[in-house]
């Protein structure tokens, strides 16, 4: 999407509030003027004794009365609906945004840092907000009050008129001066303030070695230096805000002795009343006041323009077009039970160039039959991690090497394969939510699409916490199942979010669990008897686990050995045992390691 | 509306203010200057319409004029005097209380930085202060300003004519109800806002840390759901919030014209009847947006200044925080200045110690000497206690039970300055400046001659890849030294060991692995320190034990063994064991296996 197609895009989302508030804003820019023409009509008849005079001035009174109070109506409307479509936009900009993130894939998301993306979120949808809302108002404002006041000045004197404009116009020139050299010292001082953050915080992280070698007075004479800088761009700041910034305020005062000048020497030469004196101070009022908006609607738009970019580089970047390629459910079902066949996958990092390009997976190829279950055994740097994230589609391949039934796996949407295959990562992430909650996740919309009526939130737990030997361990906690898990599952060990994460996994039936070296944090006892349980479990069901100990494998259909990327041996556990040296010897040395640790 | 404790944090602040009085004083006495002009100009409206204007007299218009002008132009001066000097005067303040707060958390003791996380300290010294410098100072002189312009102007306005004057007064209650009304309900939505605002924030941070997951369970629509939840809260609560401020700033800008209604309305009847002039009623109307607009900041400015007492209570706490050496008899230095020039022993006799008095003893009955020319190793798993005993021998820690001698003097009654300088630290966390080589191993200190930085470089065989890299001793470390190996960063914190030439070597050897040419240089430099100097080290890897002197098996703050590399090996117990066990006697868990995670 081009910028101008997003601007108007997101402008067209509110078209009917924007509509009603531009009229919204001209009546009560209308109004504006108009008032002070009563005031003036009223001024003037008080000179006037007669009796008629009387009643027209009383008249001209409620006029000006009951103007106001339209005007306060009207100008709550104006303010409401321009200002609403800003929440409005940034509210849906938030959903965009996020349905978006939630749909890139890893290649994006390994680019952009979260802390990055968030900042986006928070920061620059302020800026778009302010540039849809108050940059809005403010436009429309200045425009009608701009273009109404001195018409309705010229009205009343064309002279008149010109001169009181013209300190306006000097005042606003220095303003807008001054404006500008303040933004560039407010930009200063953010980065003199982050100076000093950073400097403090180094000091603070090596606050024992400062006072072993009692460094103080060095230090304090840094940070005194530091702070001195950002107490001088401080007072910068304050020079121009107290000197400069009121001037625009004052010209306004200015103009008001001008007029009283000026317009009392037409008045004693009968060109004017005093009634439209009194109107023409008030219009003075009207005319600084947009004025002094002006500097600040230029700052709501170009940090509007800048927000936009930053947030058009996200939408800029497309979902791939398979991963919008839903199937319906007869598809769906027809595929459901089907075999894993991978032929002559190989995978390179897309990092990695030149002579580094080694490919980390070379030419495999293998077959996981419904119902098999199959072992991965390699150690640190086989690419085990890589097969296990090539196979759930995490890392963007090429077509043709893996298929599920007939089907290739990279011409189907992301969200439907997944709903065959199920991964349990090394590190699993939780949420800050309940123990329940978490094992929930994922499942709200599995029950969707079975259409089955029982509601996740009655969904039971407790028989995959208990498969994953969790059970004993929140038998312990006060809350049980309801005990908080903090952020990233702080509150729990490594070993705990492990079997979390598998009870998690197994809490909605799937085709294929592949589970990536999951029990690593967990001992050999404890392993033993959760693989068995899974495997009672999960009857029909494939399994692909993934480790380095032969311990977890032993009970496999098939385990393959893989080495430098390359399957070199593969087979039973017994066949292995004679078939593989490498295979022979981590087994003996791992048997000698549970040995002794049990 | 000002609390007791407030009241004690404006007297503190005043305390730093007072330093500058002269400064303040010439801002203070702008303010009258100020008030005045701002009243004289409407005055003067009066007198060029009654006077000039109605009866049409032009003679002497002029110089009402020009009186005009100046009377604005010492406004647009004192004004800008008064603002500027007193916020010249609270940055100034800020500014010192910065240093001091800084000076003060230098004293602190280690206790407070276990229970203090850094991000806490380093907002007191940053976003709080700058609450203070905003909020506060800002907020009380436009509160001072506008309070003092408003009195004066409604005064004025009695003065002039009192039936107006209470017309308008008569206005106020109703407006100053409403607004009270429409801040309440701002506040109420305010809560909901930054909840809902948290809450989304906090969700969305969680899904882009677990996007993976998210992905891999296909539970895009679902964590959607709950997100859209989390805006559609703040939307709606913002869309309110909105409703009230149109509300409001609508009001106030329309009762000023309603005024004006009122005022002529009224008026009417005086002028024709003479008592009140036409000037007198044209300047009610210019005036009273001066009356009104502040009306409406009123509650913002008091809500600004509430705000910033929580910055000052924030302070406030590190105010009170006790130094570490507060409250402790000590000896005088000089005294003790002949016994401590040089290290000859120090002794621990049945060394008890808890973390902040309370809990497990993380020392227990600890007993051992060191002797000049020594070297003493600790060895056990984490939280054995081993660092615990390192820092309570450079006061890191003080409330220790039973006695530790250093050349015969209890240590608890030694100046922690005195005692610092006996000692170099190695720590295993390197810190690192972000300055030149040179000065990382310097430190700064005058003293340490260019020469002497090299020798000691060269003693812990770091010169030769000193010299490898760009501007050699003059190369500029970055954020911490990330433009230097692990390793690299290790040998300069040794160099900076020898060159502060304590005369103990305190070694807190590092578990993180480097790479074998760097760990080469490491290991020589380690050997050369255990033959040459007075060494307590907290040693991973065996060939650095082995020619202790003494070593210390420590378990859970008990010592379990003790002796030399032969005697303990003799013992056949926990350290042989290590030894037998791997070649790296490791730190970290690898020791005692993870029993069920």
């Amino acid at each position: 999407m081009t910028k101008s197609k997003f601007i108007l895009h997101y402008f067209l989302l509110n078209k009917f509030s924007y509509l009603f508030a531009i009229v919204c804003i001209f009546v009560v820019n209308y109004l504006q003027v108009e008032i002070p023409r009563y005031i003036q009509l009223a001024v003037d008849l008080l000179n006037e004794a007669t009796l008629a005079s009387k009643e027209g001035l009383l008249e001209n009174v409620q006029w000006v009365i009951a103007l106001s109070v339209i005007m306060v109506v009207i100008r709550i409307l104006s303010r409401m609906y321009s200002l609403n479509p800003g929440r409005i936009t940034e509210a849906a900009l938030k959903n965009d945004v996020f349905h978006r993130l939630n749909r890139l894939p890893s290649s994006f998301h390994t680019q952009y840092a979260s802390g990055k993306l968030i900042s986006i979120i928070n920061n620059d949808l302020n800026g778009i907000r302010l540039f849809y809302g108050v940059g809005f108002l403010q436009l429309f404002n200045i425009l009608f009050a701009l273009s109404l006041t001195p018409i309705w000045m010229w009205k009343i004197s064309p002279e008149l008129t010109l001169y009181s404009v013209i300190p306006i116009i000097i005042a606003a020139i220095i303003f807008r001066i001054g404006f500008r050299k303040l933004r560039a010292l407010h930009t200063e001082r953010l980065t003199r303030l982050q100076d000093l953050s950073e400097q403090l915080m180094n000091y603070l992280s090596g606050i024992d070695l400062i006072k072993n070698q009692q460094m103080s007075e060095w230090v304090t004479s840094e940070v005194d230096a530091v702070n001195r800088r950002l107490f001088d761009c401080t007072m910068k700041i304050a020079k121009i805000q107290t000197f400069f910034m009121p001037v625009l305020d004052y010209a306004n005062h200015f103009m008001k002795v001008l007029i009283l000048g000026l317009g009392g020497y037409y008045l004693l030469q009968a060109k004017l009343t005093i009634g439209e004196i009194t109107a023409f101070l008030s219009y003075s009022v009207l005319l600084a006041l947009p004025l002094m908006h002006l500097g600040r609607i230029v700052t709501v738009y170009q940090m509007g323009m800048i927000s936009i970019d930053s947030v058009q580089n996200i939408l800029n970047n497309e979902v791939p077009s398979t991963d919008l390629l839903r199937m319906d459910a007869n598809k769906k079902a027809a595929l459901h039970g089907s075999t894993l066949t991978v032929k002559n996958l190989s995978y390179t990092y897309p990092s990695a160039k030149g002579e580094d390009a080694e490919a980390v997976l070379k030419d495999l190829s293998f077959s996981i039959a419904p119902g098999e279950k199959v072992g991965v055994l390699g150690s640190i740097g086989a690419g085990k991690s890589t097969l296990v994230n090539c196979l759930n589609h995490h890392l963007s391949l090429e077509s043709g090497h893996i298929f599920w039934g007939d089907k290739d796996i990279t011409q189907m949407s992301r969200q439907d394969w997944r709903s065959y295959v199920r991964t349990i990562t090394q590190e699993p992430f939780l949420f800050s939510d309940t123990i329940a909650e978490n094992v929930k996740f994922g499942a709200k919309q599995h029950k969707e699409q079975h259409n089955q009526l029982q509601a996740t939130d009655n969904l039971d737990v407790q028989p995959v916490l208990e498969l994953s030997q969790l059970s004993e361990d929140i038998r312990r906690f006060s809350d049980g199942e309801q005990t908080l898990v903090g952020e990233k599952g702080i509150m729990l060990s490594g070993g705990q979010k492990q079997r979390l994460s598998i009870a998690r996994a197994l809490l909605t039936p799937c085709d294929l669990i592949i589970m990536d070296n999951v029990l690593s944090a967990v001992d050999y006892e404890t392993e033993r008897t959760i693989l068995k349980g899974v495997f009672n479990r999960i009857v029909g069901q494939s399994l692909l686990v993934v480790s380095h100990r032969v311990s977890a494998l032993e009970y496999m259909d098939k385990i393959l050995v893989l080495q430098n990327g390359v399957i070199i041996a593969r087979g039973t556990h017994a066949e292995l045992l004679e078939s593989s040296d490498y295979y022979r010897e981590t087994w003996e040395l791992q048997q000698h390691e549970t040995g002794e640790v049990a | 509306m000002i609390k007791t404790p407030d009241f004690h944090h404006l007297k503190h602040f005043y305390h730093f203010a007072s330093k500058y009085k002269k400064t303040a004083v010439i801002g203070l006495l702008m303010m009258p200057i100020s008030v005045a002009a701002n009243l004289l100009f409407p005055w003067l409206i009066i007198q060029v319409i009654d006077e000039h204007l109605t009866p049409g007299k032009y003679a002497g218009m002029m110089l009402l004029i020009s009186i005009m002008l100046v009377v604005l132009i010492v406004n647009y001066i004192a004004d800008g005097l008064y603002t500027y000097c007193l916020r010249l005067t609270g940055q100034k303040a800020v500014f010192d209380i910065r240093m001091e707060l800084f000076a003060r958390i230098l004293k602190l003791p280690r206790t407070y930085f276990d229970k203090t996380p850094t991000g806490v300290t380093l907002s007191r010294l940053t976003s709080d202060l700058e609450a203070i410098g905003e909020s506060f100072v800002l907020g009380v002189l436009s509160l001072l300003k506008d309070s003092i312009n408003t009195v004066a102007v409604l005064i004025f306005m009695f003065f002039i004519n009192w039936q107006l004057a209470l017309l308008v007064l008569l206005v106020f209650p109703p407006v100053l109800m409403l607004t009270q009304y429409v801040r309440n309900r701002l506040r109420e939505m305010y809560a909901i806002t930054r909840s809902s605002l948290a809450k989304g924030t906090g969700f969305l941070q969680e899904c882009l840390f677990g996007v993976k997951t998210v992905q891999l369970y296909g539970a895009e629509e679902e964590v959607e759901a709950k997100y859209h939840g989390y805006t559609e809260e703040f939307l709606r609560a913002q869309l309110k919030t909105n409703k009230y401020d149109a509300t409001l700033f609508s009001i106030i800008t329309g009762i000023t014209t309603i005024t004006i209604g009122l005022i002529i309305w009224y008026g009417s009847g005086k002028v024709l009847a003479g008592v009140v002039s036409l000037g007198v009623l044209i300047a009610f109307i210019n005036t009273l947006e001066k009356v009104f607009v502040p009306l409406r900041d009123f509650t913002s400015q008091i809500a600004a200044i509430q705000r910033s007492f929580a910055a000052f209570e924030h302070i406030e706490e590190l105010f009170v925080e006790d130094l570490e050496e507060d409250g402790r008899t000590l000896l005088p230095a000089e005294t003790l200045k002949d016994k401590l020039a040089t290290f000859e022993s120090l002794e621990f006799k049945n060394v008890r110690f808890r973390y902040a008095g309370a809990g497990p003893n993380v020392l227990d009955d600890v007993s051992f000497t060191l002797n000049k020319g020594q070297q003493l190793a600790l060895v056990g798993t984490t939280g054995s206690g081993k660092s615990t005993i390192m820092r309570i021998m450079n006061k890191t820690y003080m409330d220790y039970e039973g006695s530790i001698l250093l050349n015969g003097i209890e240590l608890s009654s030694i100046p922690k300055d005195t005692v610092l300088p006996l000692f170099s630290l190695m720590q295993q966390d390197v810190f690192l400046f972000e300055q030149n080589i040179r000065f990382n191993i310097s430190l700064g200190d005058d003293k340490i001659s260019d020469h002497a930085v090299e020798d000691a470089a060269q003693y812990v065989y770091a010169h030769d890849y000193i010299l490898g890299l760009p501007r050699q001793y003059q190369f500029e470390l970055k954020n911490n030294g990330s433009n230097m190996s692990a390793g690299q960063a290790q040998l300069i914190s040794f160099a900076r060991a020898v060159a502060q030439g304590g005369q103990v070597m305190m070694l807190d050897e590092a578990t993180s692995s480097v790479d074998s040419i760097t760990e080469n240089l490491i290991q020589k430099a380690i050997s050369r320190l255990f033959e040459e100097k007075t060494v307590i080290a907290i040693a991973h890897r065996l060939s650095t034990i082995r020619h202790s002197d003494q070593i210390l098996v420590l378990n859970q703050g008990k010592i379990v063994e003790q002796g030399n590399h032969q005697d303990l090996l003799a013992m056949n117990g926990v350290y042989s064991n290590l030894l037998t066990d791997d070649t790296n006697i490791a730190d970290d868990g690898d020791l005692i296996k993870p029993v069920l995670a």
